[in-house]
């Protein structure tokens, strides 16, 4: 047998001949002539051989090929301060919103690639917040307007700087009303300069469409200590604090200073009493802030006026004050409640804060009646420097009015988009056209700008020289990394050069530099020394003792304002009957500023507290929800409940959040907006694949039409509208069901008791036995794991404080810059795959031990990589990809993985994140915009962090601890030839908190901040009982709470009223 | 198919692929890897001439060495420190004077043929003397030791360790045009670091690391 098959030749003369190709044993051969190979039927040796000797030619090709050749260019003339591969870093002001925190730009080849906070700055103690983090992005947009627009049309500056010129010397001449309508203005030199352009004609006055609540502070302000400022207020020496409605973590102001002030009086191991503060929370919406509060109570906005005049009542019999109203209604909370409040407040005397996040003046003028009976004014609250410059102001319904009338001839608008942010939009759009002249500074095209005679390029606030006065007695200049794009320019330039023509950013403000702000310093050299110290550093401190002003005292003709709510009825009934609900809308605290509607990063970013992307929700309460038979994603049409003439109403979805207050619906401000349109592609184009706008093909829904009008200003909050389900259902991209942790004790025998993945304790509690708070699980038996990760030279650790830890985001906001985390669009946020590194859990806990029963305590968690060092993923990697380093880290080496995905598979924390597409594909893309012109999104990628490889599709990717950080830091240090110390290593999330809730260092030196931090007895590890020996210690969290219980187990609620 | 009648055709291609590729043959290098990679460059530098006889230091020019990853080809402006003066060989110049004193004329300034591209860089025809109808454009050198994109290699460690330029680079002092001398790959450099952490470099005690995130990240 076998003969007969080993050779061609010698065949029996049973078989064919010996041209066929034998494919198979004589016994198994098939009949004559059906052995015939076809000749389109390739044999397996001919297969083999075509396929052997094509791979050895694509091997021959290939290394006989040309190696790629790439090419070198250096500069003709080398740039002094930029070494091509290094970093530069220097001083800024971010101007995303008006709170002006202090910046550090980090630059690559002359290009800004990184915004962190300024710890050199007074104010924000070194963080920086979403929106400003985020605003880079603004930088490098492909639809930023570069050339000035008449009338609609491209025009060179020389003809729009002529032209307007030409209008500003008719209206001066003849007399016509000119108006300036903008944002925030928190800028010295710009409202001197507003002041000057205004006074130069016979009718010059400002309007200003302001955040939520700065238009009624200021007012209130104006009243009762007649300067009409939004004052300084010191979280870092408030021992008490009471917050009507005001998310002063989150939006309210100035987050990132009050987060960082408000953190340090957070820690309750300080040695000093009384070392931690006390927050109570009145709101009607669940805020961060509320999330922070020791004691939070959920009130609708008139319940929370009547409790606030209650308080001030309270508040005034015991300080001996006569309270102007007499017979006042009871409070609809408990009024021994509100008596221990005043008691407490009136104990902490001038250290304690009584905040309003009301847009209602006379609320505020309450507020401030308060603190000037408990003394704060001074020391929590600072009221700022009397600007040299009063701008003659008016009302924003004045304003309107003026146009509609045809008073206005012309009309400026500046860091505001009306159209879009006022409503009655017909109205609005009537009034410009009303306006003969209408000049828009803006960076994009925007609703308002078809209604535009002119629009100017504005510059980014990365390309200007700017300045700001951060708090009372502190003076901040920011200056421009960058040349302007195109032909644009700041405000303050633009002012200038219609005010005596001249023009430059930096001269105009070392010219009011000189003469405003050189007298208030102290100790100074030249005045050129004064100079370069302040732009260097970025901020100065001020002397007060040489500011000539006398600090204003409390006028109580301002109590005569003082009101009842609306209705008492209402304002005292029982939530649940609450019937049509009150409207509250804000702005969340990652979606605040200008040019949040361009920024695709925060609609990516989830939203602190509902965690739903690339949407705004109508947020209801879970009684409310089950009274009308909601669930998340119903589609309401929320109208205003007084009859209109026209109907007004928008339709959003709805989202399930326990702690709202019961008959308030919240709505989020800034979305829906035309800028968002250009979003609808951003994710991967595939053929299940939808787009990331809405049905509008907008993100999100504009809910400005429902904003009210109260005293001349916006009302953002107490109006009585009508829900009505649509009938439709929204599938919501929300990001707080993937990565569940919880559910452990499923398959584990009854009775196991595990530890707790948010440990939470009551200051009383923790002090009585510290040891007591956190329990360690102990690994009886042996260790599976050999001891074969030394880490010899550093071990690299993280701590997160949770007492800290606000819940802001920004941490995921800079993680997202420095790592080139691409946007996935809201499809793949859907399908869990948003790409975030490092998430925050948000847990509410609701054991009834909170508050309020229907308040539960709401918990923070950011979770990232924990470099474990027992790590599970190491061990099921085929191809070892991911490895352990010799310093404690989990490196994961992109070039060696294939995809298979089982390490994500395998970490108990879920933190790995796959490439399901080529996602950075993103900055590659096109898009077409209506008029069927391609953008190029080109100028997008030179947002990309150079040190960071940029992923592609089927590669597993996860937080590494900034390790490009890491490995600069250790070049730089040998080549000093000093070894890595303290503080030189800090990665993006630790960078951008401003809470300075993350703290990274070397474990391995025990005297480093994280070493110490690890020993607290507050310190534990997340799902400890794995004995995955995590390098990330969380600090658990106590809150400030009298007479509080132990803690307790938690449930991982969702926000349906059934778990989801 | 015909089994002989594909083997001679196989065979066929084989053989012209070996002739087509004959004259590449002294390129001949495994994928990634391109040890004797000499390029030509847009001005025929001589490392022999200015590293070797002149004996410039290696960072006079590559400064970038020891103060960032890359050690960079340097601005065209460092060639112009001594090139605003020198112009030409300084044995044509001696030659060129002789010949002038002999014929009692003013001796020519000589430009080199090689000079005039990096004058021309700077839209100069010669030192201090502009040309209008050339423009200023940077040089476009063609870069010799690549690494792929996935590397992140750092020179700052190694130039603090001591490790001598020579070491991977090779004798560039006594190369008239550059030449990768060493192969690069990854187990060149991971045998060289475990060797530096047993034996030191140059006397000392040097910490090269071996892990996966120390050039891959």
């Amino acid at each position: 047998m076998r003969d007969e098959v080993k050779s061609i030749s010698g065949v029996s003369p049973t078989y064919r001949g010996d041209a066929a190709l034998r494919r198979s044993l004589p016994e198994f051969d098939l009949p004559p002539g059906a052995a015939d190979t076809r000749p389109d039927n390739v044999s397996r040796r001919d297969f083999l051989r075509l396929t052997g000797f094509t791979a050895a030619s694509a091997v021959l090709w290939q290394a006989c090929a040309r190696p790629p050749v790439e090419k070198a260019i250096p500069h003709l003339i080398p740039v002094e301060e930029a070494v091509l591969g290094e970093s530069t870093w220097q001083s800024g002001l971010c101007g995303a919103c008006s709170a002006g925190c202090g910046l550090r730009v980090k630059l690559r080849d002359g290009r800004p690639v990184m915004l962190e906070g300024n710890s050199v700055y007074f104010e924000s103690n070194g963080g920086l917040c979403p929106a400003g983090q985020a605003s880079l992005i603004g930088l490098y947009d492909s639809h930023r307007l570069g050339m000035p627009l008449a009338q609609g049309r491209p025009t060179t500056p020389t003809d729009a700087k002529a032209s307007l010129n030409h209008h500003w010397t008719r209206l001066r001449a003849s007399g016509g009303g000119v108006r300036l309508l903008t944002g925030d203005i928190a800028s010295p030199t710009a409202l001197s300069l507003i002041d000057k352009f205004l006074k130069s004609f016979a009718d010059g006055r400002m309007a200003q469409l302001s955040s939520p609540p700065i238009a009624d502070i200021r007012n209130a302000h104006r009243r009762t200590h007649g300067r009409a400022s939004v004052p300084d207020y010191r979280f870092d020496r408030a021992e008490m604090i009471v917050s009507f409605g005001a998310d002063f973590l989150g939006s309210f102001l100035s987050p990132v200073r009050f987060a960082a002030d408000y953190a340090a009086r957070r820690d309750p191991d300080r040695a000093d009493p009384p070392a931690m503060s006390r927050h109570v929370q009145f709101e009607s919406l669940l805020t961060i802030t509320g999330a922070k509060a020791d004691e939070r109570y959920p009130l609708s906005p008139d319940q929370i006026h009547l409790t606030l005049l209650n308080l001030a009542r309270d508040v005034a019999s015991l300080a001996g004050d006569a309270f102007p109203l007499p017979n006042l209604p009871e409070p609809p909370v408990d009024p021994a409640l509100v008596q221990r409040l005043a008691k407490e407040l009136v104990e902490y005397r001038g250290r304690s804060l009584v905040l309003c996040g009301q847009s209602d003046v006379s609320t505020q003028v309450c507020c401030n009646y308060i603190n000037t009976l408990l003394d704060n004014y001074g020391g929590t609250i600072r009221l700022r420097e009397q600007p040299e410059a009063v701008v003659v102001e008016t009302a924003l319904a004045t304003l309107i009015e003026e146009m509609e009338s045809g008073a206005v001839a012309a009309l400026i608008v500046v860091g505001t988009n009306p159209v879009a942010e006022l409503p009655g939009r017909d109205r609005i759009v009537a009034a410009l056209k009303k306006v003969p002249l209408v000049v828009q500074i803006a960076a994009h095209s925007d609703e308002t700008t078809p209604y535009a005679t002119y629009v100017l390029p504005e510059s980014h606030f990365l390309e200007t020289w700017s300045d700001t006065a951060p708090s009372a007695d502190t003076y901040a200049i920011g200056r421009p990394a960058v040349k302007p794009w195109g032909e644009s320019h700041s405000l303050i330039e633009y002012l200038s050069s219609w005010v005596d023509g001249t023009g430059e950013g930096k001269e105009i403000l070392r010219r009011r530099f000189q003469s405003n702000v050189l007298p208030h310093l102290t100790g100074m050299l030249s005045a050129d020394a004064a100079w370069e110290d302040l732009v260097g550093r970025g901020c100065v401190r001020l002397d007060q003792t040489k500011v000539n002003g006398t600090s204003p005292v409390f006028d109580r003709s301002a109590l005569t304002d003082l009101i009842l709510p609306d209705s008492i009825a209402l304002a005292q009934e029982k939530a649940e009957h609450f019937d049509p609900p009150q409207l509250a809308l804000y702005e969340a605290p990652h979606f605040r500023g200008w040019g949040a509607a361009s920024n695709p990063y925060l609609y990516e970013l989830p939203d602190p507290i509902s965690k739903v992307t690339w949407d705004n929700v109508a947020l209801i309460g879970p009684k409310f929800a089950t009274t009308h038979s909601l669930r998340n994603g119903d589609l309401l049409a929320i109208s205003p409940a007084e009859h209109r003439a026209e109907p007004i109403a928008i339709e959003i979805p709805c989202f399930v959040l326990p702690g709202m207050a019961e008959g308030v619906v919240a709505v989020a401000l800034h979305y829906g907006s035309e800028a968002s349109r250009r979003f609808a592609k951003v994710g991967p184009q595939w053929l299940f694949g939808k787009d990331s706008t809405g049905p509008d093909g907008r993100v999100g829904v504009n809910a400005a039409p429902l904003l009210g009008w109260k005293g001349g200003d916006l009302s953002y909050e107490g109006r009585r509208v009508g829900i009505r389900p649509v009938g439709r259902r929204i599938a919501l991209a929300c990001t707080q069901e993937h990565f569940d942790l919880a559910e452990r004790e499923n398959d584990l025998p009854a009775g196991t008791h595990l530890p707790e993945i948010v440990i939470s304790g009551t200051l009383d509690a923790y002090r009585a036995d510290p040891a007591s708070l956190v329990g360690h699980p102990s690994h009886e038996g042996y260790d599976l794991w050999p001891d074969d990760h030394p880490t010899p030279v550093h071990r690299w650790g993280m701590a997160i404080d949770l007492n800290k830890c606000t819940g802001c985001s920004a941490c995921i906001v800079g993680c997202n810059i420095e790592n080139n985390i691409p946007i996935v669009g809201r499809d793949e946020v859907r399908r869990n795959r948003e790409m975030h590194w490092l998430r925050i859990d948000r847990y509410y806990r609701s054991d009834g031990r909170d508050s309020q029963p229907n308040s539960p305590d709401v918990v923070f968690m950011p979770v990232m990589c924990q470099q474990c060092a027992h790590a599970p993923c190491e061990t099921v990697c085929p191809v070892l990809a991911t490895t352990h380093s010799s310093e404690g880290l989990n490196q994961q080496t992109y070039n060696r993985c294939v995809g298979t995905r089982y390490c994500a598979n395998n970490c108990p924390y879920k933190t790995r994140r796959f490439n399901w597409f080529d996602y950075p594909q993103m900055w590659e893309k096109e898009s077409v915009d209506e008029s069927g012109s391609r953008q190029s999104t080109e100028r997008e990628r030179l947002l990309l962090n150079p040190d960071v490889t940029v992923r592609s599709r089927g590669v597993m990717e996860k937080c590494t601890f900034c390790i490009q950080r890491i490995m600069d830091a250790k070049a730089r240090a040998k080549s000093a030839g000093q070894p890595v110390k303290e503080g030189d290593i800090q990665p993006a999330c630790a960078g951008s908190c401003p809470a300075r809730a993350i703290v990274f260092g070397d474990l391995n030196d025990p005297a480093s901040a994280v070493s110490l931090l690890w020993k607290r007895q507050r310190a534990y590890h997340l799902l400890e009982e794995l004995n995955v020996r995590p390098s990330v210690a969380y600090l658990a969290e106590v809150r400030n709470r009298e007479g509080g219980a132990p803690a307790g187990d938690f449930h991982h609620s969702t926000g349906d009223s059934h778990h989801g | 198919m015909n089994s002989r009648i594909l083997t001679l055709a196989l065979l066929a291609a084989l053989v012209a692929a070996l002739i087509l590729l004959g004259e590449r043959a002294t390129v001949f290098r495994l994928p990634g890897i391109q040890t004797n990679y000499e390029p030509d460059q847009p001005v025929k530098f001589s490392h022999r001439l200015h590293a070797g006889e002149m004996n410039i230091s290696c960072t006079y020019c590559h400064y970038g060495a020891s103060r960032s990853r890359h050690a960079g080809i340097p601005a065209t402006s460092v060639c112009m420190n001594c090139h605003r003066f020198v112009t030409a060989p300084w044995g044509a110049v001696l030659a060129e004077n002789k010949a002038a004193d002999k014929e009692g004329r003013p001796p020519e300034s000589l430009v080199s043929p090689e000079l005039k591209k990096v004058y021309a860089a700077f839209g100069l025809a010669a030192p201090n003397q502009p040309d209008s109808a050339l423009s200023r454009e940077s040089i476009v050198w063609s870069k010799v030791h690549n690494l792929p994109d996935f590397v992140w290699f750092d020179h700052r460690p190694h130039v603090a360790a001591g490790v001598l330029c020579q070491t991977c680079h090779g004798p560039v002092e006594t190369m008239e045009r550059v030449r990768q001398t060493n192969r690069l790959n990854m187990g060149w450099c991971v045998n060289c670091h475990r060797q530096a952490n047993v034996e030191g470099v140059l006397g000392k005690t040097v910490n090269a690391p071996t892990d996966c995130s120390a050039c891959h990240f």
